[in-house]
C-alpha cells in the first residue's frame, strides 16, 4: 500500500458550475413520436394544475395513472381513452408538490371500452376504474369488502366499502370519450 | 386474442412551485360532471370529473432574443468547449468509528482502485461538478456509511483524521509501480482533497446545518407523523381540433 499526499492547489481553479436547465416544450404531438409524444407540462399560472397529453393512435385505448412517489402502487384515473390519430389532452389537479403520470395501452376496436372485461375476472373496466380496482389484475375481484367479494359487489352494483344493506346501487358510471 | 396489454414505463416529474395549494381549483367555478371515491391503502382519493375549468391563461412565451451572440458569449462557448469533460463514478463509503476515514473505490482501465482517504466525504455530498483549468469535472458520488459493526478497514492505514492541522491525504492500495503508473486516475481525488482543504471551514458549516436541518425534521416528523391525507383530484378533457400527422 502506498501513501499518496494530495497536492494542493489555489482555489481559483476549482469552481462550481451552474446546473443545467431545460425549459418545457409546449408543442403539440405528432404521430410519428415515440412513446406517443406523451408529456406532463405544469401550468405554473394556476399552481397545483397539469396537463398530459399525447398522441392516440386508432385502433389503441389508453388508461392513466398517477403515483405521488413511485412507491406506492399506481392509481388509474377513471377513464379510458380511445385513440383517433389526434392528440389527446387532459388537464388535472394534485395537492401533491410532485406527480408522476404514465399510460397503459392496448389494442381494441370496442365502441365502449369501459364495458370491456380485459383481466376476464368478470368485472367491466369501467366499474372497476370507477371503484378503484386494477381492470388488469383478476384477483381483485375475488377481495372480499363489508362480507362481499368485489365481484359480488359489483353484480350487486355496489361499490367496495360500502355497506350493501343501506347503500342505493348506482350502476355503472359510462364516461363519453 | 386480444393482444397483451403494453406499459409505457415514460414516467414524467414536475416539481412544482412551493405554494401549492391544498385544493387548487379553490375559488375557480367548476362544473361537476361526475365523481367517484377510492381507496388507496390507509386514505381516499376523490377523481371529480368536471368540464374544463376557467384558468388564467398561459403567458405567450417571450420570444428568443435577438441578434448574434455577443463575443464574450462566443469566447465563454470556446472556452468551455476547448475543456475535456471527464465524468467520474466513484463510490465513497465513510466508516464512522473514529478516527473516520473514507473509503474510495471506482473502476478505470479494466480494474477497480481502493483508496482510503482521512477525510469524512460526507462534508463533500453536494459536491457534483468542478471546472479546472485543465478541464470540466462530472462526479457522480455513491456516498454510503458504515457503522463500527460493519468497520473493515485494513489495520495499518495510518491516517490522522483531517483537521486544519492536518492535510488531507489518502492512501491507495497497490505497488508501487502501479500507484505510480496510475497518475491520470489521482488527479481527480487531489482535486477533492485540496478542495476539502482549501474550503474546510465553509464544508463544516454546510453539513453542521444539514444535520440540524435534519434533526428537526426529525423531531417534528416524532412529534406529529404525517398521516395519509385524503385527497381530491380533479380532471378535465381538452378537446383540440384535429391534428394532421
Amino acid at each position: 500500500m502506498n501513501r499518496r499526499l494530495s497536492r494542493l492547489l489555489p482555489a481559483s481553479t476549482v469552481l462550481f458550475l451552474a446546473a443545467a436547465f431545460t425549459p418545457l416544450t409546449t408543442r403539440a404531438q405528432t404521430a410519428n413520436e415515440l412513446n406517443e409524444g406523451m408529456r406532463l407540462t405544469a401550468n405554473f399560472d394556476a399552481p397545483g394544475t397539469y396537463e398530459v397529453s399525447w398522441w392516440g393512435r386508432a385502433g389503441q385505448i389508453y388508461f392513466l395513472q398517477r403515483s405521488e412517489d413511485l412507491v406506492s402502487p399506481w392509481g388509474y384515473f377513471p377513464l379510458i381513452e380511445t385513440g383517433r390519430d389526434a392528440a389527446v389532452r387532459y388537464g388535472f389537479s394534485t395537492p401533491n408538490d410532485r406527480i408522476f403520470v404514465r399510460l397503459r395501452l392496448q389494442e381494441s376496436t370496442l365502441a365502449d371500452p369501459y364495458g370491456a372485461d380485459s383481466d376476464g375476472d368478470g368485472i367491466p373496466d369501467g366499474w372497476e376504474l370507477e371503484h378503484g380496482l386494477n381492470p388488469f389484475d383478476a384477483s381483485d375481484a375475488t377481495v372480499v369488502v363489508a362480507n362481499l367479494s368485489n365481484l359480488a359487489l359489483y353484480q350487486n352494483s355496489v361499490g367496495p366499502g360500502a355497506d350493501p344493506t343501506t347503500t342505493t346501487p348506482t350502476g355503472l358510471v359510462v364516461y363519453s370519450p | 386474442m386480444r393482444p397483451p396489454p403494453i406499459l409505457l414505463t415514460l414516467a414524467s416529474l414536475l416539481a412544482a412551485p412551493s405554494l401549492l395549494a391544498a385544493d387548487a381549483l379553490d375559488g375557480i367555478p367548476v362544473t361537476v360532471l361526475s365523481r367517484s371515491t377510492v381507496t388507496e391503502g390507509e386514505r381516499t382519493i376523490t377523481y371529480v370529473r368536471i368540464r374544463p375549468p376557467a384558468l388564467p391563461p398561459r403567458p405567450v412565451p417571450a420570444p428568443a432574443p435577438a441578434g448574434e451572440p455577443s463575443a464574450a458569449d462566443l469566447a465563454e462557448w470556446a472556452r468551455l468547449e476547448a475543456k475535456p469533460r471527464i465524468t467520474l463514478a466513484i463510490s465513497a463509503t465513510v466508516h464512522l468509528r473514529p478516527p473516520v476515514v473514507t473509503e474510495l473505490r471506482w473502476r478505470s482501465a479494466g480494474r477497480e482502485w481502493v483508496a482510503w482517504s482521512n477525510v469524512d466525504f460526507r462534508l463533500l455530498s453536494q459536491l457534483a461538478d468542478w471546472e479546472t483549468e485543465a478541464a470540466v469535472y462530472n462526479w457522480f458520488a455513491f456516498m454510503s456509511e458504515v457503522g463500527p459493526e460493519d468497520d473493515e478497514r485494513p489495520a495499518e492505514l495510518g491516517l490522522a483524521p483531517a483537521s486544519e492541522q492536518t492535510p488531507a491525504e489518502y492512501v491507495v492500495e497497490g505497488t508501487p509501480a502501479e500507484v505510480a503508473a496510475a497518475e491520470a486516475e489521482l488527479t481527480p481525488l487531489d482535486y477533492l482533497h485540496a478542495f476539502h482543504d482549501v474550503n474546510r471551514a465553509e464544508l463544516l458549516a454546510a453539513q453542521a446545518a444539514r444535520e440540524a436541518a435534519a434533526a428537526e425534521a426529525a423531531r417534528q416528523a416524532a412529534l406529529a407523523p404525517p398521516k395519509p391525507k385524503d385527497q381530491t383530484i380533479y380532471f378535465w378533457k381538452i378537446e383540440t381540433p384535429a391534428a394532421t400527422p
